[in-house]
């Protein structure tokens, strides 16, 4: 446990996954709704940067501006063409869209391999340089970006959802959407805003954490699975809740196998789903209500 | 009363609307095709083969390949090959005399559907069969009802070409009994005596393992096992215990793409110093070299199939700089489906005839087939008890990585000989 090179990617593990958490909370909180897609977005924003960069000779900035876009359109367009017309037809019943969106995260693969290609492509490194040297290891620039931007992001969502005008409506919405709408509050719009944020979040977690082990078309499915486990694990009592259960989880997938092997990892992190499922539904933090 | 009937059906158009979306996106990516925009309009015809165009109807053979599914990665490129083959073989003759058409069909690397595709393609006029698909065991029993010559032209297992139930089926590569040979010989001249094995965690390689590590074992201690999900994001942990067992080599056993590179990435900042292996995939995955961080791959020994030495392949290497550009080196996987083409065009000619049941016996005289693999001289072939092609252990070359991640040289130190 005191390895420093096994905590340096399961620290960078766990940024990835609590950004993934993070575009869950964001809708679940602003659209009461688990959006399963949001690994998608993270896999199109990743592969697209590969994609224009090696293969289309893009110049860098330029392929990450418009691959992180296309992550937030993407999840605005799940909105307006998916879940939103089949929450109208469901009568606003969960599994009828939860269902459209797990269509839609594969729909969204297939249509990466389709465009993309089906091999796997090597991740980008947004800023050169030599790395930091902590202790036997080094953390690299890409690393060390990864770690920056998860913190940017949870303190401006944080403060976002907190302070700004429209992250306060998004927790109305969230409480109580009828509520919300009879308050005057544009309970469309505040759908969208979620949508398009936690799409932005996504892709530019796929884009940070791709660098790593690259990425292909399907990397997606897999994203989704971690960073809804990471949001399960710390719950949604406050913006900082997918933070913990997203570090907790990398840590997991770095030292399951140290300790027990490879193969235990699939089988442990199924047992801890399992565990939180049934004994801790609300996931570590449970938001606390004074009477 | 209209609200009530009205929602149900709303909600089914939306989930229709959104199924059907995602159907109609699977289907086009069935359509989708790498192929390079390169002018194959006057492509060099091999040595000794003239430029004559083909005159007649068409020779029909069926290819049934998983351009889409979890074997798409490896099977495009060979699609992409087989299709230049065709293209060359109808610029330089074609079959005896006539063009030679390939109708492909596509199971999606789902065994449930190769069946279906195979007796698509029969039912097309196809009079050759070509499997390259992720699931070949599945389409095994559809082969012998079909009764149509067979080739999977990059498959290792020889599920398909062993009875029972084989009398049409066919493979090229050499069988993984032949890696063990080739991998124990090289421990021994190397001086490897612990080895230490980091695999995916795929069916395939568990399968593979199952029959390749009991015949190491008898050449070789193997000190730590360890596997990692093929989509795995991180190995650190996995290749941490192998280092604590302090092993002579690593051998890695993937099915390749991100793992294996992913694994190369780690063992190279982890054991830097040791010696490492790998089966076949990594060597034939082009594209996938270029995931990996500078001078990981160096040293990296793979079980190729590729000798620019042989002449077959330096013909090939020629066809293919047209698509690929000067200097590219063919892939085992390119060479087996170039090969594969050249087979099926030698077993018709031979039997004169388009008769299924002459083609089979014809392809089973075979027995002097000059490949695109291997070392110079070597040759596939058959016979009415064996229809695995290779024809020796020089089938197989060991190729080394340079400090530019590709795989440019045999490697120095051991080579298999016939």
């Amino acid at each position: 446990m005191t390895d420093v090179s096994l905590w340096l990617p399961a620290l960078e593990i766990g940024c990835f996954f609590s950004l993934l958490g993070l575009s869950y909370y964001l809708v679940l909180v602003g659209v009461g709704f688990f959006n399963l897609a949001i690994g998608a977005y993270a896999g199109v924003g990743a592969v697209m940067v590969s994609w224009l960069v090696v293969v289309q000779e893009w110049s860098l900035w330029p392929a990450v501006a418009l691959s992180v876009a296309t992550a937030g359109l993407l999840a605005v367009a799940t909105e307006l063409l998916v879940v939103k017309p089949v929450q109208r037809g469901s009568n606003g019943s969960e599994l009828p869209a939860l269902i459209a969106v797990v269509a839609v995260l594969f729909a969204l693969q297939q249509l990466a391999g389709l465009i993309f290609g089906y091999a796997a492509l090597p991740g980008q490194v947004l800023i050169s340089g030599a790395g930091i040297q902590v202790g036997s290891a080094t953390v690299s620039t890409s690393a060390t970006l990864l770690l920056a931007m998860t913190l940017l992001c949870f303190v401006g969502l944080a403060g976002w959802t907190r302070l700004a005008p429209t992250g306060r409506a998004l927790r109305a919405v969230g409480d109580n959407r009828t509520a919300a709408g009879m308050l005057g509050i544009q309970v469309s719009k505040v759908r969208l805003t979620a949508f398009l944020i936690s799409g932005l979040v996504a892709g530019v977690a796929g884009i940070l954490f791709a660098h790593k082990g690259g990425v292909s078309s399907t990397s997606g499915l897999e994203w989704a699975l971690n960073g809804f486990l990471a949001f399960v694990i710390g719950g949604v009592a406050t913006v900082w809740a997918p933070l913990v259960g997203g570090l907790l989880l990398g840590a997991l997938h770095v030292f399951i196998p140290y300790y027990f092997g490879g193969e235990v990892l699939n089988y442990a992190l199924f047992g801890i789903a399992v565990v939180f499922f049934v004994f801790r539904p609300e996931g570590l933090f449970v938001r606390r209500v004074r009477l | 009363m209209n609200q009530t009937h009205c929602r149900p059906a709303r909600h089914w158009r939306s989930l229709a609307t959104v199924a059907g979306g995602a159907l109609l996106l699977t289907g086009l990516s069935a359509c989708g095709s790498d192929n390079p925009s390169a002018d194959t309009s006057h492509l060099p015809c091999p040595t000794g083969a003239e430029r004559v165009e083909p005159k007649g109807s068409p020779v029909v053979i069926g290819a049934d390949i998983d351009t889409t599914g979890p074997g798409a990665a490896f099977s495009i490129p060979v699609k992409e090959m087989l299709e230049l083959a065709v293209k060359q073989l109808n610029q330089c003759g074609g079959v005896a005399g006539r063009p030679l058409k390939m109708v492909v069909g596509n199971d999606e690397t789902d065994a449930t559907k190769t069946p279906t595709v195979l007796r698509q393609l029969a039912d097309q006029g196809s009079k050759f069969l070509l499997l390259q698909t992720g699931v070949i065991e599945s389409g095994k029993s559809t082969i012998e009802k079909l009764g149509i010559p067979t080739i999977a032209p990059t498959s290792v297992s020889t599920a398909i070409a062993t009875p029972p139930d084989a009398a049409y089926g066919y493979v090229l590569a050499n069988p993984i009994s032949d890696w063990s040979q080739v991998f124990c010989s090289a421990f021994e001249k190397t001086g490897v005596s612990t080895l230490a094995l980091l695999s995916d965690d795929t069916p395939s390689i568990a399968s593979l393992n199952g029959y390749l590590l009991p015949l190491l074992k008898d050449c070789v201690d193997i000190v730590a096992e360890e596997s990692g999900k093929s989509d795995a994001s991180d190995l650190n942990a996995q290749v941490a215990r192998l280092k604590a067992k302090k092993p002579d080599a690593v051998l890695v056993s993937s099915v390749g793409g991100s793992f294996e590179i992913l694994a190369h990435n780690t063992l190279f900042e982890q054991l830097p110093e040791t010696q490492r292996f790998s089966l076949a995939t990594i060597v034939n995955q082009p594209d996938t070299w270029k995931l990996a961080n500078a001078g990981a791959l160096e040293g990296v020994v793979g079980m190729g199939s590729i000798n620019p030495e042989n002449e077959q392949t330096r013909d090939l290497a020629k066809l293919l700089e047209v698509i690929k550009g000067n200097g590219y080196q063919p892939t085992a996987y390119e060479a087996q489906a170039y090969d594969s083409i050249g087979l099926v065009k030698a077993a018709i000619e031979r039997a004169k005839s388009e008769d299924a049941t002459k083609v089979n016996e014809a392809l089973e005289s075979i027995t002097d087939f000059k490949s695109s693999t291997g070392a110079p001289g070597y040759v596939l072939g058959f016979s009415t008890t064996d229809h695995v092609g290779s024809s020796g252990l020089c089938g197989i070359v060991l190729q080394e990585f340079d400090d530019n991640n590709e795989p440019t040289k045999a490697w120095d130190k051991f080579q298999p000989t016939c």
